[in-house]
């Protein structure tokens, strides 16, 4: 969009290039990307950089968060991006001066969705976010700058613009989540781009990772048990994270002598699903406070190492 | 007898009977027999047998 606040700007050619040009459908899914990493620098896609399913797998399990690319993992219903109209300043002779573009706000539904991950989304409002939206057809889109055309990336969206609401079944509906955003301001429309994406890349079947919790029990010297589950299940019955082999874990001591605790064994139980009896090589000493490390795709089990336990 | 995904054989091993029967008492079936598996006598009379031979 014109930015008339430049001196240098005139009036754009208006050609277009014969036969058929990529034209940007309505939106299907979403992945929330960070708009900037720990560092500061600003996510996107170095355009060498081939759109594939390992690629994107790889940003959705990447592990730093502030890297990390986050699936709705619902696809869209009724998705609308309306704009604003653009706000001008009249003069008492009815002059017109321009001030800014509209705001174009973009409002969509998730159907048979739940509470729990309507509140993950949430918490989108809490930090800078951008997004890639993704159409039937697994078109991609994005944005460029103007200035710098090596790196693709997601659509800005506005700060503590982003809402999410659950709301109940009705009779004759699912439940819904009814989610809205802004663009932000200075996402111009002309440069939104269309990535192309490799025919592997099925965004439908891709999920963010699953935050995981843990309940320690029977803690001794010897060992300890984990029960590890999801957000996902019903009160009573959490989600449990059954599969788990011993090289998914490992034990650090973080006091008194910080260091690794060496595993022995590690075995689900056949009765309680994703509950894991660990037994340490080495009798532990009381006191000791241990946190536990588990490494595996699809999970994030930053919660699990936060929650430490504590020799008894 | 004990899946190696789950078990670090090695480290079971190197376990003294009493720190094994202590922690996985309850836990694995049959344990006496999973001791027996993990310290097969044969190992231990086919050592002095090596010895004679290399003599």
């Amino acid at each position: 969009m014109a930015n008339c606040t430049e001196c240098s700007f005139g009036l754009s050619n208006t050609g277009l290039p014969a036969g058929c040009v990529p034209i940007l459908k309505a939106a299907r899914y979403g992945i929330l990307v960070p708009t900037y990493d720990s560092t500061g620098a600003r996510n996107g896609i170095p355009s060498s950089q081939e759109i594939n399913a390992a690629y994107v797998q790889s940003r959705i399990d990447d592990t730093d968060s502030s890297k990390r690319w986050y699936p709705i993992g619902v696809p869209f219903a009724n998705f609308t991006a309306p704009k604003s109209e653009a706000v001008y300043e009249e003069s008492d002779f009815q002059d017109k001066f321009f001030i800014r573009q509209g705001v174009r706000t973009a409002n969509l539904e998730l159907w048979n969705s739940n509470p729990q991950h309507a509140g993950a989304l949430d918490s989108a409002v809490c930090t800078s976010i951008s997004i890639f939206l993704f159409d039937k057809d697994m078109k991609m889109i994005g944005s460029v700058l103007s200035a710098d055309a090596s790196v693709y990336y997601p659509i800005r969206i506005a700060d503590q613009s982003f809402s999410s609401t659950w709301n109940f079944a009705e009779a004759s509906t699912t439940p819904k989540t009814i989610v809205q955003f802004d663009f932000h301001q200075a996402e111009e429309d002309a440069n939104l781009r269309v990535l192309e994406t490799a025919d592997d890349l099925d965004i439908s079947s891709l999920r963010g990772l699953l935050d995981v919790y843990a309940t320690y029990s029977g803690i001794s010297v010897n060992g300890v048990t984990v029960d590890l589950y999801t957000n996902y299940g019903t009160a009573q019955n959490k989600g449990a994270v059954s599969g788990l082999l011993l090289g998914d874990f490992a034990i650090n001591e973080l006091s008194p002598t910080p260091g690794s605790v060496a595993i022995t064994s590690v075995t689900e139980s056949s009765t309680v699903s994703g509950r894991y009896a660990i037994v340490f090589t080495a009798p532990a000493t009381i006191a000791d406070v241990h946190e536990l490390v588990i490494t595996k795709t699809k999970y994030d089990f930053t919660a699990v190492r936060s929650n430490t336990y504590t020799i008894v | 007898m004990l899946d190696p995904k789950r078990y670090n054989i090695t480290a079971l091993k190197q376990m003294s009977k009493e720190r094994f029967y202590t922690c996985y008492s309850g836990k694995i079936f049959d344990i006496d027999k999973v001791w027996e598996w993990l310290h097969p006598k044969k190992d231990i009379e086919e050592k002095p047998k090596k010895k004679k031979e290399d003599k």
